[in-house]
């Protein structure tokens, strides 16, 4: 209980005896040097303890499982947590760049089973969802052309190739062109054939013919 | 494939053209040339009555019109052949003249040509006999001229064509 003194400032007189206080001050003066010497003891021993060797002899696993971690998680309040958080500090002082440089994006893909993914995915339910008029009216497609180089595209294209897979002869014999086409050819295909008529009797009377040339030298080979 | 099959599997262009087609484009061109020279005239003759007292007699027979006759085929011939070695019958059947080693043929022997064409025709047994026996099938005015006629068409792309048109009619092998 505090004297009237105390209460007014003034530290109360020691009123022990002399010898209850001599033995007192000593006995303070010890546990204070036993304090500092017990820090700096403890001090030494956490500096020297081999923590690593002491770690490897835990079992954490079995730590881990005598831990109720929902109930610790239960306990915290992660909203007030999440409020006190700078998050945009955080994200200032993470090098994202040498995170991504890090990651062996190659190596997760491998990974993944796109395959898998895509049986998964339903496309036609996807498509059905999706607003094809109002994503082609979005589009500008003049710029779009604009950006293209056709002539770049045409030289990439296999004519050859292409007309090789199109019906071309039946829609030419279609036409009134062709038709025209048609009958020229007929003309000229029944004209070659009575002078191959004529040739081979030619030749079987003079047959030094079937050695004569078929056409004069700078034709030769199919040259026009 | 037969023989002709076999020969019209070739394309042909600047191959020597044969007497048959030789002589159909001869034809047509001379068909070709009277018909127009027919439709000139009788134009001509129908315009002149028409704004001019003149009345100019048209009477068959009379040997003077052989004259613009034959100087307008001559034009017919040397100017069609001068401008792409072939006259309209020639392009139809599908030849065209050249040089005798297969270069284009110039002004001067289209004119002579043309000008001995008439006496190779009027001899046409003898004139033409080299278009069928000849190493190089040339008749007299091809001699004259050094010319040569060759076929200026593709057979081959004309036989495709044809398939086209006329599909052979395969049997499914089972």
């Amino acid at each position: 209980m505090a004297t009237g003194s105390e209460i007014a400032g003034q530290p109360s007189p020691d009123r022990r005896p002399w010898p209850l206080r001599a033995v007192g001050d000593a006995a303070a003066g010890a546990a204070t040097r036993g304090m500092h010497i017990a820090h700096r003891l403890g001090e030494a021993v956490v500096e020297n303890l081999p923590l690593n060797e002491i770690l490897d002899l835990v079992d954490i696993q079995a730590l881990l499982d005598r831990v109720d971690v929902q109930q610790i998680i239960d306990r915290v309040d992660v909203q007030q947590i999440i409020d006190r958080v700078d998050v945009q500090q955080i994200i200032d002082r993470v090098d994202v760049e040498g995170i991504i440089d890090r990651v062996d994006v190659e190596g997760i893909i491998d990974r993944v089973d796109v395959e898998g993914i895509i049986d998964r995915v339903d496309v036609n339910a996807m498509i059905g969802k999706v607003d094809v008029n109002a994503m082609i009216d979005k589009v500008d497609v003049n710029a779009m052309i604009d950006k293209v180089d056709l002539n770049e595209v045409m030289g990439k294209v296999d004519l050859d190739a292409l007309l090789g897979r199109t019906d071309l002869g039946k829609v030419i014999a279609q036409s009134t062109g062709g038709v025209a086409s048609g009958a020229v050819d007929l003309v000229r295909r029944q004209g070659v054939g009575l002078d191959g008529f004529v040739a081979r009797w030619a030749a079987r009377l003079r047959p030094s013919l079937r050695d004569a040339p078929a056409s004069p030298p700078l034709l030769a080979g199919g040259q026009v | 494939m037969s023989r002709d099959d076999a020969t019209l599997g070739e394309s042909l262009i600047g191959h020597y053209a044969g007497a048959i087609t030789r002589l159909a484009a001869f034809l047509l061109d001379l068909a070709i040339g009277i018909a127009v020279f027919n439709v000139v005239v009788a134009a001509g003759i129908w315009l002149i009555n028409l704004f001019t007292s003149a009345q100019i007699s048209t009477s068959r027979g009379s040997p003077w019109w052989f004259v613009p006759l034959g100087a307008w085929l001559f034009v017919y011939f040397w100017y069609c052949y001068e401008l792409s070695g072939k006259t309209p019958g020639m392009a139809l059947v599908g030849i065209r003249v050249v040089r005798g080693d297969g270069s284009d043929l110039r002004a001067g022997r289209a004119a002579l040509r043309v000008i001995v064409l008439p006496i190779s025709v009027s001899f046409i047994v003898l004139g033409c006999f080299g278009i069928v026996f000849g190493k190089y099938r040339r008749a007299w005015h091809d001699i004259v001229a050094d010319t040569a006629v060759v076929y200026d068409f593709d057979a081959r792309a004309a036989r495709l064509r044809f398939l086209v048109r006329h599909p052979i009619a395969t049997t499914p092998e089972h």
